[in-house]
This record gives structure tokens, C-alpha cells and sequence, in this order.
């Protein structure tokens, strides 16, 4: 549990920095707009992150291949979602939601196995 | 402790100077925009509606109809990662598609710089954060034109190329499953990286047999198991492309040339000598690196990474026409290779080398490559508040099916851009315009082109069968050719142009439309647009002047 609450509180610090660069970069647009699109923007990277986040890697390798593996599969499952019908207000909810929880599901099920082999 | 927080405020400092030169000084330091900003050519409006459609439509089942000449039902065709992630972020956060297009760039951009600099460091980390620098040089001479030419489902495809990399070089668990999506995901981003993955990863498995002197068996098998992943994620895609995109294409994929220009590969042509003094850099850093493995015969990644990515930009002689396009990558992919030759030169002079002495020659490096960067990126865009409010305009006003008709302006044969008007657009051919102002005459006839991404078109048939449509000839008689400009529904003039005289015969025609009944439908300081109660009736004296 204190594992995972140290896991979410880098994830927030992530989220913070990125907004604060944002904040410098578009110094000239609404603070709404910045935090906005960056809170966003790791709710499409999530699945990623979640999936790197167990693995014996670095941290900002974990954020950054993490936020690339995330939105491939943020957006492939956007485009799945809609081939089946669902419209793109909902899957862009439910495709980094589905897909986060798999990657907990799948992570977490190689941690187990391999600490039950232990 | 204390040399992972420098290098991490490095790495903070970077992410702002390398955002700010690109994605701040393009859009003006702002996220949201009244029109879209950062949009030169064609094909930047071509993606941002594709994204625009799929948000209307609520998914990529089909094409929006404004885009196919009336045709219904057909499937969208491009590769939909990037495009579902534009109109997602519209979508999440209330931003237009327009905006968030160009800002998923370049964080596809930044993401690719960070992904190379932890691809370099895995192999190490003085080379890792003297390669930072030589980065900047994506904002150098021709190497951002990719950006404002359109080329924008590159990058993310790159991005997941740079992922892939270092995966190879990661011992890991189920590694296969991350493989398998990054060289799924090039495909649904954009296929030419996925055929750059499997050149790479061959590139590399030989090595690896040189190397090791037997067969990578158990490398061989992670490739098997992720082309499964890559197959399973695709599969309905490479069915579409397969069967629709293929034969609704008329151009070839592959096409061989001697001397690739603007005009046969769609966007500048990217030379190393645009490179300046770094070039110099850059070929002491090809022969260090061949060396280095020749004469270790290591697998060595990112030194491989370098090699390849410049042999890649060399392979349209041979038939790759996208080829060119990878070198505007070249900054990002060939960093490694800029510091190669002198690091291993200082070495032999300085035997203790510290962390922090390669930050200090990384800070001292950054100024010098930023010192030298000239930027083409500026605030700028191929339509202003006006052209865009007229757009707009149209979208929402007139009935669907509208046919409208732009005469001359400055933007209107960057045809993409009239995708938003989300009618049956066409544009005025601008050479015989001309013609006609020197005959000094006014004209029923005009020659003219329909705004469309392509004449074939995959209609489905059944859940996964198509077959390949053009438009109707009720609806669009001709593509492009002289038109009787009496048929269309509305006429859209541009008062202002960068050459007066093409704007003041826009409003001596608009005159003798109006002399004709046709009425002001809407106007702005820049635009009119004038509406025809009678379409296909006779609507203008011909006439001189």
C-alpha cells in the first residue's frame, strides 16, 4: 500500500513539472487551458506508464516510453472502440481506462508469478 | 544523489528550451487559438480534418462525405492512431482539433529527443548528455519543415520507433507484449517506420549472430512473438489497406530517384550541408561509429541506431520515397554520432571524466548549437481570422449540400484547407486566372479542381469486404477542368491578396455576379461570399474591361 501511494505521489510530481513547463512555454495562454491539456495528456499516456511502472527500468524511462507505449495504445483503442461503435466521447474514456486496468492486470499478474517462483 | 537531480533539472531545462523553440515560437506561446495557427501547406489541413471528422462523427467507421465527394460509407482510410489522439485531446479538453494537432507534435517531437537520450545513456551517459544538445538542430534550416509541411503522423511513427530501440536494449519480462504494440502502433500511425523496425531489428539480430557466433534464437522468438502482438492489433487495419488503400491509390509506394526534388517527395529536400558547421561533427561521428563496431563487432545500439537512420536517408535511391522524410528526423536519430569522435578523442587526453564535467560541456554545447540555430519557425499560417471566420461561415450555415466555389486567394489551392467548409468545395486554378485578368476578360467559364483527398474510394460493402468507388457523376460531373461557375451554390471572394491585382478582379467578377442577382451572403474585411439563387441559370455577362 505505501508502495503504491509513493508510485501515485511521482506520478502527481510528473504531472505537476509537466504543467509548469507548459505554463512557461504558453506563458501567454489561460492557466485553464494548460492544465488542462496536461492532466490530459497523461490520462492518454496512462495505460503506458501503468504497464512500465513494476518493471526494473528507470524512473524517467518508465514516464517517457511509458507516455509513448500509452498513447500507441490510448489511441489504438480509440480507433477499436469506434470500429465497434462506441462514440469517441465515451472511448476516450473508456480506451485509457480499459486499457490501464489490463496493464495493472497483466503487470501485476507477472509480479505474482514470479514471486510465487521465488 | 545530487548528480541525479542535475542532470534531472538538465533534462527540465531542455524539455522548456526545446518546447519553447519549436511549439512556443510557432503558436505564439499560446494552447488555444481563435484559427489555426502553424498550418502551411496542404497537408497540415488534411490531418487536422481527418481528426476533425472523426470527432464530428464520433468514430473512423467512415469517411466525413464533404471529404469524398458526396460518397457515403466509405471507410477512413488513413492511419488512425495520431489522427484519434488530435480529436481526442479536442475532446478532453474543449480545445479545437486544430490546435491540439500541432501541439501532440511536437510532444511527439520532445518525446523522440527524450526517448534518444535514454536510448544513448543505457550505453552511456556522458555521450547520452552531450547528444542532448545537437537536438536543438530539429529547429535548424529545413529540419522543421516536416512540422509546418504536414508531415505529421511521422513523428509519433518515429517516437514508436525510438521506443522499440530501446526495448532491445532492456532485459525484461513479457518484452514482447511493448514490442509487439510499438511495431503494431508504427502501422496505425504510419507504415514506412514499421518497415524502418524490421530493417533495424534484422540490422541488429545480425550483429548479434557476428557477435556471438551462433543464432539469436531467443532474440529471434521475442521478434516472432511481438510480430504476433503487431498482427493481432492491426489485423483489420492491414485488411483495409490491403484491400482499399492499395488500389485507391494511384501513385506508387515505391519510387526510385536520381534527384529527389520538392516536387516528387511532397516537402524540402533535406541535405546534410544544411547542417552547417555540426556536419563536420556528424562525419567525424559515422566513422568513429563504424569503427567502433567494426572493431568490437559489438551490437552497440544507439551507435547502429545512428548508422542506420543515416543510411536511411540515402534509400530513396533506391525506391524508399520516404526516405526523405526520415532525415528531418536526423537531429534527433543521428545525436549520438555529433559528439562521438570528440568524446573519445578527450578521453585520451583527459583520463577522469565526471558526470558533471559532461553537464558543464552539455550547457556549453547547448548555447553554441542554440547560437546557431536559424529557425524558420515563426507565428504564421495560411489563413488569418477572416479566411477562417468564412470558413466557418459556411460550415455553418449554408444546406449540406452545398456546392461552393473559391476564387482566387492566396491560401485556396492548398485544397486541404476547404475540407472545413464541410461542403463540396472547389477552387479556381490560379494560372488561368491570370490569363484571364491579361485578356482583360470576365468569364462564365473557369478552369477549376474539386478539394478532395483522392478520386477512389473504398465503399463498404459488408463488415469486411469493399469495393472501390468514385464520385457521382450527378453530384461532381468533373474534378478538375474549365467549369461553368453558374452551378455552384456560392462564390467566395478574397478582398485582400498578397498580389492587389488578383483581389481587385475577384470584386470586378463578384460585381457582375451581383449586377446578375447573386446576393452578399456573408462579409468580412477580408471575404465575400456572395450566394446564387439560381443555380445552373444564368448568373453573369460575360464581358471585358
Amino acid at each position: 500500500m505505501k508502495n503504491q501511494l509513493s508510485s501515485l505521489w511521482v506520478v502527481g510530481v510528473a504531472v505537476v513539472v509537466t504543467y509548469i513547463i507548459f505554463q512557461i512555454v504558453f506563458h501567454r495562454g489561460s492557466i485553464a487551458d494548460n492544465v488542462l491539456f496536461t492532466v490530459m495528456l497523461w490520462w492518454l499516456f496512462l495505460p503506458g506508464v501503468v504497464f512500465f511502472w513494476k518493471y526494473d527500468i528507470e524512473l524517467i524511462e518508465k514516464l517517457v516510453f511509458g507516455a509513448i507505449l500509452g498513447s500507441t495504445m490510448s489511441g489504438t483503442a480509440m480507433y477499436f472502440l469506434g470500429l465497434f461503435g462506441v462514440q469517441l466521447s465515451v472511448a476516450v474514456y473508456l480506451g485509457p481506462l480499459l486499457l490501464s486496468a489490463l496493464s495493472a492486470f497483466l503487470v501485476y499478474r507477472a509480479r505474482n508469478t514470479k514471486q510465487a517462483q521465488q | 544523489m545530487q548528480i541525479r537531480v542535475v542532470e534531472t533539472g538538465l533534462l527540465v531545462i531542455f524539455t522548456i528550451v526545446f518546447l519553447w523553440l519549436g511549439t512556443g515560437v510557432m503558436l505564439d506561446h499560446q494552447i488555444a487559438h481563435p484559427f489555426p495557427v502553424g498550418y502551411l501547406a496542404s497537408d497540415t489541413f488534411l490531418h487536422q480534418s481527418t481528426a476533425e471528422g472523426i470527432k464530428e462523427l464520433g468514430s473512423y467507421q467512415e469517411f466525413p462525405p464533404y471529404m469524398t465527394g458526396g460518397v457515403e460509407n466509405t471507410a477512413g482510410l488513413n492511419p488512425p492512431i495520431f489522427n484519434h489522439l488530435a480529436a481526442a485531446m479536442s475532446q478532453l479538453t474543449g480545445l479545437e482539433v486544430y490546435d491540439t494537432m500541432p501541439l501532440l507534435v511536437f510532444v511527439f517531437l520532445l518525446l523522440s529527443a527524450l526517448g534518444m537520450y535514454l536510448v544513448i545513456r543505457r550505453y552511456n551517459k556522458h555521450l547520452a548528455l552531450l547528444a542532448l544538445p545537437f537536438m536543438f538542430l530539429s529547429y535548424h534550416a529545413v529540419f522543421p519543415l516536416g512540422i509546418t509541411f504536414g508531415q505529421w503522423d511521422f513523428y509519433p511513427g518515429m517516437a514508436m520507433f525510438i521506443g522499440f530501440v530501446w526495448l532491445l536494449s532492456v532485459s525484461m519480462k513479457s518484452k514482447y507484449i511493448p514490442l509487439g504494440i510499438f511495431l503494431g502502433g508504427t502501422f496505425l500511425t504510419h507504415p514506412p517506420e514499421t518497415f524502418w523496425i524490421i530493417g533495424f531489428s534484422g540490422l541488429y539480430g545480425l550483429l548479434l549472430l557476428v557477435q556471438h557466433r551462433k543464432i539469436p534464437w531467443k532474440y529471434g522468438r521475442t521478434l516472432i512473438y511481438s510480430g504476433i502482438v503487431a498482427a493481432a492489433m492491426t489485423l483489420p487495419y492491414i485488411h483495409l489497406f490491403l484491400v482499399a488503400w492499395l488500389p485507391s491509390r494511384s501513385s506508387t509506394v515505391l519510387r526510385a530517384t536520381a534527384f529527389p526534388t520538392q516536387a516528387n517527395v511532397g516537402h524540402p529536400i533535406v541535405l546534410v550541408e544544411q547542417l552547417g558547421v555540426w556536419q563536420w561533427f556528424l562525419y567525424a561521428g559515422l566513422i568513429a561509429a563504424v569503427a567502433l563496431i567494426v572493431l568490437k563487432w559489438k551490437a552497440i545500439i544507439p551507435l547502429l541506431f545512428g548508422l542506420f537512420s543515416f543510411g536511411i536517408g540515402y534509400t530513396i535511391f533506391i525506391g524508399f520515397d520516404k526516405a526523405m522524410q526520415y532525415r528531418f528526423m536526423w537531429p534527433i536519430a543521428l545525436s549520438v554520432l555529433f559528439p562521438l569522435a570528440i568524446f573519445f578523442l578527450a578521453k585520451i587526453f583527459l583520463k577522469k571524466w565526471s558526470i558533471l564535467l559532461s553537464i558543464g560541456a552539455a550547457v556549453v554545447l547547448s548555447v553554441l548549437v542554440v547560437l546557431s540555430v536559424q529557425s524558420p519557425l515563426q507565428f504564421g499560417s495560411l489563413v488569418d481570422q477572416t479566411r477562417w471566420d468564412s470558413i466557418q461561415w459556411i460550415a455553418d450555415t449554408t444546406p449540406d449540400d452545398s456546392k461552393v466555389l473559391f476564387m482566387y486567394g492566396d491560401a485556396y489551392e492548398q485544397s486541404s484547407l476547404l475540407y472545413n467548409t464541410k461542403r463540396l468545395a472547389f477552387f479556381i486554378d490560379s494560372q488561368r486566372y491570370v490569363q484571364a485578368i491579361q485578356e482583360r476578360r470576365i468569364s462564365r467559364e473557369y478552369e477549376a479542381s474539386f478539394a478532395s483527398p483522392g478520386s477512389k474510394f473504398p465503399a463498404r460493402t459488408s463488415p469486411l469486404t469493399y469495393k472501390i468507388v468514385t464520385f457521382d457523376p450527378e453530384v461532381i460531373p468533373l474534378t478538375a477542368g474549365i467549369m461553368d461557375i453558374c452551378q455552384f451554390d456560392y462564390w467566395i471572394f478574397d478582398k485582400v491578396s498578397r498580389q492587389p491585382v488578383l483581389a481587385q478582379y475577384n470584386l470586378l467578377v463578384a460585381q457582375q455576379l451581383v449586377n446578375r442577382n447573386a446576393t452578399v451572403a456573408y462579409e468580412n474585411d477580408g471575404v465575400l461570399i456572395l450566394g446564387n439563387p439560381n443555380p445552373g441559370g444564368d448568373c453573369i455577362e460575360e464581358s471585358t474591361f
